[in-house]
């Protein structure tokens, strides 16, 4: 799961990174589907 | 499963004091209390809602308010208890215990965490403060179109109609954060070791309501937000008169409606085993059978909305698809129960309070399955639509199956978080008046809505009148019996017996198989884990 070698604060330091990568993601996915229904109704 | 945990201690010296606590604070343990008190105090003001409601249907005719202060009345309160009431107690209860159960030191965006319950409570002004403007004579009062925004009443209402269509986006916004929040700490926030198929049923609950959210929310603002420039900025999306379509409305509602009973339900589904095995003092029954039941579940929860609007008239091969779509939900919930009771089958059972509660809820929301399955058959509900038949189903699936479900929660899980026990006569009373009094109001409802007693009018014919003055009495016993949860919490915070790591007997020998939170003190250091737990 984690790299043995690396030390506690870069193992933090990687999984804040993560967390808001896959946060960001996430809301991406979430704002882009609120735009798609506006624009499947209106193209209907 | 079996867990290592090193010593903690409590340093919190550097925690603000005052108001300033709850106001910054980025402690899972802080934002899930606060989530859980809100979730209370709204649950009880959407109840209030509901007792001026039964009031007025204690007899026939019109005798305490105006229609339209009626189908406010109605409509705030299926929105308060939804989004207010429901939805914050199953999120508090994720904030609380998700990081414990994980193994995590708190929830993976603790910023993001604070600024999802603060939301909260401006939302829950707006959906409220236009009763409160009209008493000005500023607006004519709450949103009166139920808790569906159906248009094109809602194309026409007053401003209690913005105010709400405000109020949910922002408790959208809050939802979505607290999945997002909720997933991310899931997937990367577990104790090395526990993989998913180790995880507590709990955290699998909330994982895929957390999915179902982010899917289903957008939608619903999206509907709003046409709604909103329906009303105000000249397009006519579900206006007919200017070539708009209101069935379309319902179906955008009812793709985020439908799935919504299970973001409420499913975190429930995710506790309630634990609590079944720790008082069975037995592991629990199928955790891949319900795994998969549950993913199941989510999974078809998205593709059977349109059986809540049979009766508006679609194609045959639209009706049938929805009914043996809806019906098919029926299989993997079918494996719950079984799983449920072959968990507490020839178990060394004992009946504290989470127990009855768990007990009852398995009896009662089967009901609540049971009459869905019913009012999903095309035939029969081109008859039930729209009755007290429908009112007394979801509050079966609701009430029981969602607020009994957090009720056993709560009882189960508060001496973890007060490291003091409650008062359990107490408890069981409550339990009791709430089972009985929960039954005698909603079991008439059935019965004059077979009759055909429709709902949301605030009059009715003389032949329904003693079923319904039966059911207003209930009602308000089973209103004022929340009382005694309210004053049992209250007593379990100030102080009680304390309270073991443990907390239950069964837990005991199940060590682990619940969650991490047993293997910490009652209550938990304010920094739960000061170093990462292994799981073996």
């Amino acid at each position: 799961m984690q790299k043995n070698n690396m030390n506690e604060h870069e193992v933090e330091k990687q999984r804040k990174k993560r967390s808001l990568i896959i946060g960001l993601v996430l809301a991406g996915l979430a704002f882009a589907w609120y735009l798609a229904t506006m624009y499947m109704v209106l193209s209907k | 499963m079996s867990a290592t945990t090193t010593a903690h201690h409590d340093e919190h010296h550097d925690v603000p004091k005052g108001m300033m606590r709850w106001f910054t604070t980025t402690n899972h343990k802080d934002i899930g209390t606060m989530y859980l008190t809100f979730s209370l105090i709204m649950f009880l003001i959407g109840g209030a809602m509901i007792l001026l409601v039964r009031a007025e249907l204690f007899e026939p005719g019109l005798q305490l308010m105006k229609p339209e202060f009626y189908n406010q009345l109605i409509g705030v309160h299926a929105l308060v208890m939804i989004f207010a009431a429901l939805m914050p107690a199953a999120t508090g209860f994720a904030n609380w215990m998700l990081p414990l159960q994980l193994g995590a030191p708190d929830m993976a965006l603790p910023r993001l965490n604070n600024w999802g319950f603060w939301l909260l409570p401006p939302a829950a002004v707006l959906l409220t403060i236009p009763f409160t403007l009209a008493l000005f004579g500023i607006g004519d009062g709450a949103i009166a179109t139920g808790w569906t925004f159906y248009a094109p009443l809602s194309v026409q209402g007053g401003i209690g109609v913005d105010f709400a269509i405000f109020a949910v986006h922002i408790l959208g916004i809050s939802s979505v954060m607290g999945s997002i929040n909720v997933i991310v700490t899931i997937f990367n926030m577990r104790a090395p070791g526990m993989t998913l198929m180790k995880m507590p049923m709990f955290a699998w609950g909330w994982l895929i309501t957390a999915f179902l959210l982010v899917a289903t929310i957008p939608v619903l603002a999206g509907a709003v937000t046409m709604l909103l420039t329906d009303r105000h900025f000249g397009t006519h999306f579900f206006d007919a008169a200017g070539g708009g379509d209101p069935i379309l409305f319902q179906h955008l509602f009812w793709f985020f409606g439908h799935p919504e009973v299970y973001i409420l339900l499913l975190p429930v589904w995710g506790f309630m085993p634990q609590i079944l095995q720790t008082f069975s003092r037995k592991p629990m029954y199928g955790y891949k059978a319900q795994v998969y039941s549950l993913i199941a579940i989510g999974a078809l929860a998205v593709v059977v909305w349109a059986h809540h609007f049979f009766t508006v008239g679609m194609p045959v091969p639209a009706l049938l698809y929805f009914m043996y779509s809806t019906m098919a939900i029926s299989l993997p919930l079918a494996v719950l129960f079984f799983c449920w009771i072959a968990t507490i089958w020839k178990g060394s059972m004992s009946f504290e309070t989470p127990m009855l509660f768990a007990v009852g809820w398995i009896i009662l929301f089967g009901i609540g399955g049971l009459t869905g399955l019913v009012l999903a058959d095309v035939a029969a509900d081109a008859q039930y639509h729209h009755t007290y038949f429908v009112v007394a189903h979801f509050h079966y699936t609701l009430f029981a199956g969602g607020i009994m479900g957090i009720m056993a929660g709560v009882y189960y899980w508060l001496p973890k978080m007060t490291g003091h026990m409650y008062n359990e006569t107490l408890g069981k009373t409550h339990f009791w008046l709430t089972a009985i009094s929960f039954n005698l109001t909603f079991i008439p409802q059935f019965f004059v809505g077979l009759a055909g007693m429709p709902r949301r009018i605030p009059d009715y014919a003389l032949q329904f009148a003693e079923f319904n003055a039966i059911s207003t009495v209930a009602a308000f016993v089973l209103g004022l019996s929340q009382l005694v949860m309210v004053y049992n919490i209250y007593s379990s915070v100030r102080g009680g017996k304390k309270a073991t790591n443990e907390v239950w007997d069964g837990n005991n020998s199940l060590a682990g198989s619940g969650g991490l939170e047993w293997t910490l003190p009652s209550p938990p250091p304010y920094h739960s884990f000061t170093e990462q737990p292994v799981i073996k």
